[in-house]
């Protein structure tokens, strides 16, 4: 028993050893990937990063009624939530497209709201870029559903008025236009917020760019142990042999590893979520040690299996890389599950990188789930007995 | 007192040893030759616990110890070929894996035991990482004999070191059997094999007695 607890001792010593060159893996790790996703967001997004949408808006001179109904329109949460809208002449707007300062233009034309009273209908110029990048696109969408919102609302007054006529009343028709005008607006518009209560997202309870934080941190955290590779390779045969004859067994060997390692992703942990925490990013629960202390053994578990499996060194490293990137890919940690085939969507919840996820959204959000400490612990063992297998069958 | 009898040993099909037999008493040095590949590296295994005989009969002071590997581990010390050392520590944290006693026994060795005379108490606090081959070897037979066990087993002890490193090793293989230690080692080197009390020649898994005093081409004249 001396010898075993003296061998973790060394074990947890000879880690430590490691931790520098473990953080400054991270380090760049973190900084690799974070820049790879940005390139990917540029490239995806038109050679520009998402970002608001400016639309130029040109209104005829002295027309209050077409200005006031702009304002309404960019009150409106579904278009200040992505568009700034800046008033300009017709030139300004027309150079600012060319110059790539505008991503669309609205030409108002004279008469526009009187136009629409009277059912004449006089139509909107909507000016795109020749190579429409997404804020285009989505604005151009925009647009279309304020058309459709529009047209709903003349059908409805025109109904109004056919009524009218038919019950021979059609003097009321302009007091009801003004009437329906205004219900209109107070009803239809606080009603859009209803809709918004709740919000609905591919990247589940927190918003994406929080959950892609987290996928890339629970990515780097299982190839951090990259740079540890001396630290996890299967022991010298020499070295095990001589350690068996002392009555250091298997279980001791891996267990020993397994801990060296967790007591590193311990510290990662502790430092990233104690700077969260005191920044405010996420907040203090009393269940976050545990899940923390769940989290490390659990990864630290799975890098010493890719190891054993390998048998050696560079294969371990091989087989970390590719296998925690893959399972990484089908638990949704790259694309969404909802975009990956029902088959993958059914597995991931058994697959160790979505459980990290769910711990970390969970460490975020401060709702914990009990499942998660059940789960946590499963793939701690796993990890552990499949290690065990590959270090006993070793000759 | 240690007796090997009648100890066989296969591979599959290919039998490496077959019935070595031979015994070794107190203040004596065995000497077994052979060519590569021989089995002599397989025999020490056995004998240090390390590996199973597939029969026979291995007693070190009465004590039956094939297929113990406790037994084994207390009543040998083995120096195998490469250093079973833990590169990133420091060489007291080896010394302490190893060493059997207290700390206070470790220290004590330090200064006057076996430690003290492989001149392991300057590098106490280096990594074994940066230590010479034969810094190594220095430090694999202090943790090895840490143990204090009545024998001693070194596979190709001098193999790769300077010479004044073998010299040393030498000189504390001479004052280990003077104080009733027995030792048994597998050597290529004429100088080390001169330390021998007696000799054995391995051919073929079988293991034969033979003069002390031969000259290497004798001894490879034996191989043929």
């Amino acid at each position: 028993m001396k010898i075993r607890l003296f061998y973790l001792k060394l074990e947890l010593k000879r880690a430590l050893k490691c931790l520098p060159l473990m953080a400054a893996g991270a380090a760049v790790l973190m900084f690799f990937m974070g820049a790879a996703a940005l390139l990917a967001g540029k490239a995806l997004y038109g050679g520009q990063a998402a970002g608001r949408i400016t639309v130029g808006v040109a209104l005829p001179e002295n027309d209050i009624l077409a200005k006031q109904v702009t304002s309404m329109l960019s009150s409106l949460e579904s278009v200040k939530s992505i568009c700034d809208l800046s008033y300009m002449s017709r030139e300004e707007c027309l150079e600012g497209m060319e110059n790539g300062e505008l991503l669309a233009a609205l030409l108002v034309p004279e008469g526009f709201v009187q136009d629409i009273m009277s059912g004449v209908n006089t139509p909107v110029s909507v000016l795109l870029p020749e190579n429409a990048g997404v804020e285009s696109r989505i604005f151009k969408e925009l647009a279309d559903a304020g058309a459709q919102t529009l047209s709903a609302a003349q059908a409805g007054i025109y109904a109004g008025d056919e009524v009218l006529d038919q019950f021979h009343c059609s003097e009321a028709r302009a007091q009801l236009e003004r009437d329906l005008n205004r219900l209109y607006l107070e009803y239809s518009l606080p009603r859009g917020e209803l809709f918004r209560k709740t919000a609905v997202s591919a990247s589940g309870d927190v918003k994406p760019v929080v959950f892609y934080a987290i996928s890339l941190f629970i990515l780097a955290l299982m190839l951090s142990a990259i740079p540890v590779s001396g630290f996890l390779q299967p022991l010298d045969p020499v070295l095990r042999r001589q350690l068996l004859l002392a009555g250091v067994g298997p279980v001791s060997m891996i267990l020993s590893r397994i801990l060296g390692l967790a007591l590193l992703y311990m510290i990662l942990l502790l430092s990233a979520s104690s700077a969260a925490v005191l920044t405010g990013a996420i907040p203090f629960s009393s269940a976050l040690p545990a899940a923390l202390l769940l989290l490390s053994v659990s990864a630290a578990s799975l890098a010493v299996c890719a190891f054993q499996a390998a048998g050696n060194r560079m294969g371990g490293v091989l087989f970390l890389f590719l296998g925690a990137t893959a399972l990484h890919f089908f638990s949704g940690g790259i694309l969404p599950l909802v975009f990956l085939p029902s088959a993958f969507q059914k597995a991931a919840p058994f697959l160790p990188p979505y459980i990290f996820i769910e711990t970390v959204k969970m460490a975020v959000t401060a709702h914990w789930e009990p499942w998660i400490f059940a789960a946590l612990p499963a793939v701690f063992l796993a990890g552990t007995f499949i290690s065990l297998a590959f270090e006993v069958k070793r000759p | 007192m240690l007796e090997v009898s009648g100890i066989c040993k296969s591979y599959g099909k290919h039998r490496i040893l077959n019935g070595v037999s031979f015994s070794a008493g107190p203040g004596q040095c065995v000497g077994i030759v052979g060519t590569n590949g021989c089995g002599k590296t397989t025999l020490l295994s056995i004998l240090a616990g390390a590996l199973r005989a597939d029969s026979g009969s291995i007693r070190i002071n009465g004590t039956e110890i094939r297929g113990r590997s406790g037994a084994a581990a207390d009543l040998t010390a083995y120096v195998p070929q490469e250093n079973p050392l833990i590169g990133e520590l420091s060489v007291k944290d080896n010394l302490l894996l190893w060493h059997r006693g207290s700390r206070k026994e470790m220290e004590r060795d330090l200064t006057e035991g076996c430690s003290s005379v492989l001149g392991i108490g300057p590098m106490l606090k280096k990594r074994v990482d940066t230590l010479s081959g034969g810094m190594k070897k220095r430090l694999s037979i202090a943790c090895a004999l840490s143990g204090r066990a009545p024998v001693l087993i070194m596979d190709e002890p001098g193999a790769a070191l300077d010479l004044e490193c073998k010299r040393d090793i030498q000189a504390y293989l001479k004052a280990y059997t003077a104080d009733g230690g027995t030792v048994i080692l597998t050597s290529h080197e004429m100088e080390e094999l001169a330390l021998c009390t007696s000799m054995y020649v391995l051919k073929d898994g079988v293991l034969t007695k033979t003069r002390n005093s031969l000259s290497a081409e004798e001894l490879i004249r034996q191989f043929q």
